[in-house]
């Protein structure tokens, strides 16, 4: 709504005129971003990075390879990761990332502070009580295209605060790729739904909207695929659909994802992102899944 | 009361010499009857039907504040007469705010309150009186009384401003208070602004310590403070949001006021409530004498005024007055062919825009010594938009709104004794809907919707009494009892959201403030200059209370060479917040009480300055201020309120929020002559600071602007009453939050380009936009008409050399390369970041038409 009052405001002011300015902006120094989010039964892996200035001519570098990675648990110290190359620490022993544990990224490289993540928990299993797909609808947003009714009904622990992620993908031969994804219960999109938003091309929940401990989701996915792929259309052709439970810091860091900009940049101070991470940047979060496939074409 | 004794005396002053002459001095033999026009005298104007009132009587006994007249000169206790009345304007009979009454032979004098009233202490026998008033031609009396006199004084207005005033100049500026300003309004008129809409509030931002926020908006920023700390009161009551048009146009149609005063600082006990300033509005009361209407066509919208008597019958003529001022926008018009394509399904979506406000105003003079008022306020805004999307039609409205009703009711108890009591009623609201249709059939029928509103009600009762205890004594004491009911927010809506969630949202919060004040203005011979006084108040929200006790003072030394030094301090309280994330005061902020949890925030303020008239025409003050803030409050990081309803809006803020600014300000003010404006320099640090926001760490608050410049001019030809006006301001760069580092896009499962740009934002307000300058002008001439309508065309430009002043920065990243040179596989190797500033008012013209009608 506020972007709808802006570029009306912004209408009525006649127009903008945009000049470049030779502002170098205040760059920090480097340090460490840290990048983890990490899947309840996943082999042990964190990626490790850098930041670069944000005005001038960077180029990224292939991440930090000379890092000391350091794996805890809430009991303490458990392992250090092998790198494994373009900036990727594993665990060299195959250890996977345990429902229900706490764990927590210590990292030291040369001509960086002392980096380290809070202890994070992994989240337990989500539960559906139920899925209904395949009522043919038209699109919201691109008439004609065909699409699919998708609800989606997710058992919600009353007694606790919890948080969730939709993921849908679709799968044709050998080609996997996301969908547009429209809303079947909201009037137009101008309403920021207290319930959920949309991180990326996927939905994040709260916990808000259960009803008798259930949340429903209702959605839209169009049956398109992008025209640049090569694809066999006799090929299986299939939507998956994950469903995550993901943690607190995990929802955080999504909500946080600052993507204001024109007009609204001059209303709205920018937000830091959530980071859990101290001594640098990024984010260290689990989450668990299940998925369910619906077949389109055998 | 029953051996007073009643004589009556009316005396309005006709000047009779010539038009330039230096001096307007007429003889006044109170007790005398005086005939009508008596040539070279006075001209006695028979307006209220009755003629004005002579009182004798006994004297007041001066009671418990005996002790402070033992402070006065003795000679002016023994053998004092009391004069008392009104200043009114000679033509319209409005009274006049601010008039000052100067006694020449000891420089004592009064000054007219806001309903025109005034009372003055003189020695029995003879006295030489100038009455002068800006805008006004001086009067100067030479009077004989030798018994308590009401003497109703009526004041012409100023072809040109004279330059004879100069000792009414150098007394308005050496008393009035630090902090205090009032700039006529017709000379706030003249100044050019956005689309030729002339707005007070605009133009006082022209002056020093006052700013907007964004370019173009009406949120007023004084002395660091935010809008939400700027108590606006029209006829008494409080407007709580000024904005039409997201704040291009302000409410206040120009048309429909007549005074405006604005406290920076120093601000007397009377006025609480808020942090930061006070801007006491006074509509128009109407003329009096003749019906009148005009009307303006602007670009933006139409005005039309109404004004005059009641009624003409000789029983009522001169006792009563209404005005009624309207104004409504045209945007639709040229909408309107946007609207036809949509309904024609050739276009996919179109919107439209309307605002209107009405001021309305009532008088009626019950007795003599009483009156009564009745002002309205009436303004909203609608904005909705459609739009289509294959089956489905989309429907957003947006509408908010002020309304705004006092009664006043004067009474003259004793001539020293001066009564007001204040019924107000006000109202903010606002509403935001979403409704989405399909089709059925052949008809589109509604599907879902979505309604949110928020509204603030309140009710206050202001009764206060000015007691004249005697020259250079007044005592203002009163109560003011206020109910306000709040509902932050209310949402409808068929979505399937838990009714319980719904009802705790939407429930109305009440609250109480009660407040008793009290200021003593006190002068000492022609040195000193007090008003000390304080402000009780006490707060109650559910079961928890608040009580403060906020001491103001403010004191002038008046030195020799029209010099004063003044000083003041205030401590100010304000029981409700506004939960904003922009600080430019959208319609969609909402205001909240404190409540038990969220403390009143506080202000504190200290004031010096020096003021000094330089010869007749130029007034120069210097003033510097130091004002910190505590308990305020700031939406935490990424909530807002919409998105986060289902929680309290009480745990989506952060609190304790502290604030520092100090300033000086420079401010050379031309008042009078065909050439008028001002100079205005301020230099100011604002910073905030909060526990959760930046570690704790001080940052820059929005819209700090070290340096601040305006420059402000009118020339008005005498003879043609042709005007050129024209200002130009220039502020250094406010600070903006910018990155201060980039990392890359992570895969986190998406189809997204892998090595896009994130920005890692930091300290809050790390960097400051390219300074901001502008300049606009304006020319306005006569145009010549009929004998029953005259025309003034206004043609102006804002931002006359085209400066792309920066609304906002933008930083350009580009990614290299591109993934259409991609080989397969890859992602963006790096990037280049460059800023850009984006300016959204380039050179605009504009006009206006104005007719009068007779």
């Amino acid at each position: 709504m506020k972007q709808r009052i802006l570029l009306l405001t912004l209408l009525t002011l006649w127009g903008c005129k945009e000049r470049p300015i030779g502002l170098k902006l205040p760059y920090e120094g480097d340090k460490l971003v840290l990048f983890g989010q990490v899947r309840a039964g996943d082999t042990v892996r964190i990626e490790v990075q850098k930041t670069y200035p944000p005005t001038g001519k960077s180029t990224y570098i292939d991440g930090i390879a000379d890092a000391m990675v350091k794996l805890y648990d809430e009991k303490g110290f458990l392992e250090a990761l092998a790198y494994l190359g373009k900036g990727i620490y594993t665990s060299a022993s195959g250890r996977k990332w345990q429902q229900g544990s706490q764990y927590k990224i210590e990292v030291e490289a040369p001509g960086f502070s002392l980096t380290s993540t809070d202890l994070e928990m992994m989240p337990d299993s989500p539960v559906v009580a139920g899925y209904e797909f395949g009522r043919s609808i038209d699109s919201k947003y691109n008439p004609g295209i065909p699409s699919k009714e998708l609800i989606i009904n997710i058992q919600d622990n009353t007694n606790e605060e919890n948080y969730y992620m939709v993921v849908v993908k679709r799968s044709i031969g050998k080609h996997t790729f996301g969908v547009n994804i429209f809303d079947m219960d909201k009037p137009v999109d101008d309403f920021e739904d207290p319930c959920q938003f949309n991180y990326l091309s996927n939905i994040v929940l709260n916990d808000l909207c259960s009803e008798m401990g259930i949340i429903t989701l209702k959605k839209g996915i169009e049956i398109e695929h992008p025209s640049y792929l090569d694809i066999d259309l006799t090929a299986q052709d299939k939507i998956t659909v994950f469903t995550r439970q993901i943690s607190k810091s995990y929802y955080e860091f999504c909500k946080t994802y600052y993507t204001e900009d024109d007009l609204m940049v001059a209303f709205k101070t920018p937000y830091p992102r959530y980071t859990n991470i101290t001594g640098g940047y990024g984010i260290f979060t689990g989450y668990n899944e299940i998925r369910k496939e619906f077949l389109l074409n055998e | 009361m029953n051996n007073w004794k009643k004589k009556y005396l009316q005396a309005a002053f006709r000047p009779d010499g010539p038009e330039d002459a230096p001096t307007r001095r007429k003889k006044i033999i109170a007790g005398q009857a005086l005939e009508p026009d008596a040539p070279g005298y006075v001209s006695v104007y028979n307006f209220m039907q009755w003629p004005a009132l002579v009182i004798t009587g006994p004297k007041y006994l001066p009671g418990i504040v005996t002790f402070l007249l033992l402070l006065h000169p003795a000679d002016t206790v023994a053998q004092s007469i009391n004069l008392n009345g009104y200043i009114t304007d000679a033509h319209t009979r409005e009274a006049i705010i601010g008039a000052n009454l100067f006694r020449e032979e000891k420089s004592s004098g009064a000054v007219s309150n806001s309903y025109g009233y005034f009372n003055l202490t003189l020695p029995a026998g003879h006295s030489t009186l100038i009455i002068s008033c800006m805008g006004y031609e001086s009067q100067t009396l030479d009077l004989h009384a030798t018994a308590d006199t009401t003497l109703n004084v009526n004041l012409f207005p100023a072809v040109r401003e004279l330059s004879e005033v100069l000792v009414k100049t150098k007394r308005t500026l050496s008393q009035s208070s630090a902090g205090y300003l009032n700039i006529p309004v017709n000379r706030l008129k003249a100044i050019p602004i956005l689309f030729g809409e002339a707005d007070i509030i605009k133009a006082l931002a022209l002056t020093p310590g006052v700013t907007t926020g964004n370019e173009g908006t009406t949120g007023l920023l004084v002395r660091g403070g935010t809008p939400d700390q700027n108590l606006i009161l029209l006829d008494d009551a409080p407007v709580y949001n000024t904005a039409h048009l997201f704040g291009i146009v302000s409410v206040f149609n120009t048309d429909a006021v007549k005074n405006v005063e604005m406290y920076k600082g120093g601000f007397p006990a009377r006025y609480g409530g808020r942090l930061s300033s006070i801007f006491d509005i006074s509509m128009k009361e109407g003329n009096k004498v003749e019906r009148k209407s005009e009307l303006t066509v602007g670009l933006v919208s139409s005005r039309m005024l109404w004004e005059g008597p009641l009624s003409l019958k000789d029983k009522h003529y001169g006792k009563s007055s209404y005005m009624i001022a309207a104004r409504t926008s045209y945007l639709t018009l040229f909408l309107l062919p946007k609207y036809l394509l949509y309904k024609a399904g050739k276009a996919p979506n179109y919107f439209n825009y309307w605002l209107y406000d009405i001021n309305a105003k009532v008088n009626y003079q019950l007795t003599p010594k009483s009156q009564v008022f009745l002002s309205l306020y009436n303004g909203n805004d609608f904005y909705t938009a459609q739009e289509r999307t294959g089956g489905d039609r989309g429907r957003v409205g947006l509408t908010w709104g002020n309304t705004t009703v006092t009664t006043r009711y004067n009474y003259v108890i004793r001539p020293r004794l001066f009564l007001k009591s204040i019924l107000s009623f006000s109202r903010y609201n606002y509403g935001i809907s979403s409704k989405s249709f399909e089709m059925n059939g052949r008809k589109w029928e509604e599907s879902s919707w979505l309604k949110s509103s928020s509204i603030i009600n309140d009710f206050t009762n202001k009764t206060s009494i000015e007691w004249f205890l005697r020259s250079n004594h007044t005592l203002r004491a009163g109560t003011q009892a206020s109910l306000y009911r709040y509902r932050p927010t209310s949402v409808k809506t068929t979505l399937e959201i838990p009714a319980d969630s719904l009802s705790k949202i939407s429930s109305f919060i009440v609250t109480n403030e009660a407040a008793a004040f009290i200021e003593y203005e006190l002068a000492i011979g022609n040195w000193l200059k007090t008003n000390l006084g304080g402000r009780a108040v006490s707060m109650q929200v559910n079961s928890k209370s608040y009580q403060n006790l906020e001491p103001r003072a403010s004191i002038n030394f008046i030195l020799p060479g029209d010099l004063a030094l003044k000083g003041a301090y205030s401590r100010m309280n304000q029981y409700i917040h506004l939960l904003t994330s922009n600080s430019v005061g959208l319609p969609n902020d909402v205001w909240v009480p404190a409540t038990e949890t969220i403390k009143p925030s506080s202000s504190e303020q200290y004031t010096v300055s020096i003021s000094k008239a330089v010869g007749s025409q130029i007034e120069v003050s210097i003033d510097a201020y130091d004002k910190s803030l505590s308990n305020l409050i700031d939406y935490a990081t990424s909530n807002s309120f919409f998105m986060s309803f289902n929680k309290s809006w009480q745990s989506l803020i952060e609190q304790n929020g502290v604030g520092k600014i100090r300033g000086i300000e420079l401010f050379i003010n031309k008042t009078k002559g065909d050439f008028t404006g001002w100079a205005g320099y301020t230099w100011s640090k604002n910073e905030r600071r909060f526990d959760k926001i930046d570690q704790g760490a001080w940052y820059a608050s929005n819209f700090d602007r070290r340096h601040v410049i305006s420059l402000v001019g009118n020339y008005t030809n005498p003879l043609t009453n042709a005007a050129f006006s024209a200002s130009w301001v220039y502020q250094s760069g406010a600070p903006v939050s910018m990155p201060v580092a980039v990392h890359k896009q992570y895969d986190e499962g998406q189809d997204i380009y892998l090595g896009d740009q994130i920005f890692i934002y930091g300290a809050r307000n790390n960097v400051r936009l390219p300074s901001y300058h502008r300049l606009d002008v304006s020319f306005s001439f006569n145009i010549q008409g009929t004998k029953r309508q005259a025309g003034r065309m206004t043609l102006g430009v804002y931002n006359l050399y085209n400066r792309v002043n920066p609304y906002y920065l933008t930083v350009n990243k580009q990614p290299y390369p591109t993934p259409s040179d991609w080989e397969g596989g890859e992602s963006y190797k790096g990037f280049e970041g460059t800023v850009n500033k984006v300016g959204v008012l380039p050179f605009l013209p504009y006009f206006s038409y104005t007719i009068k009608l007779k």
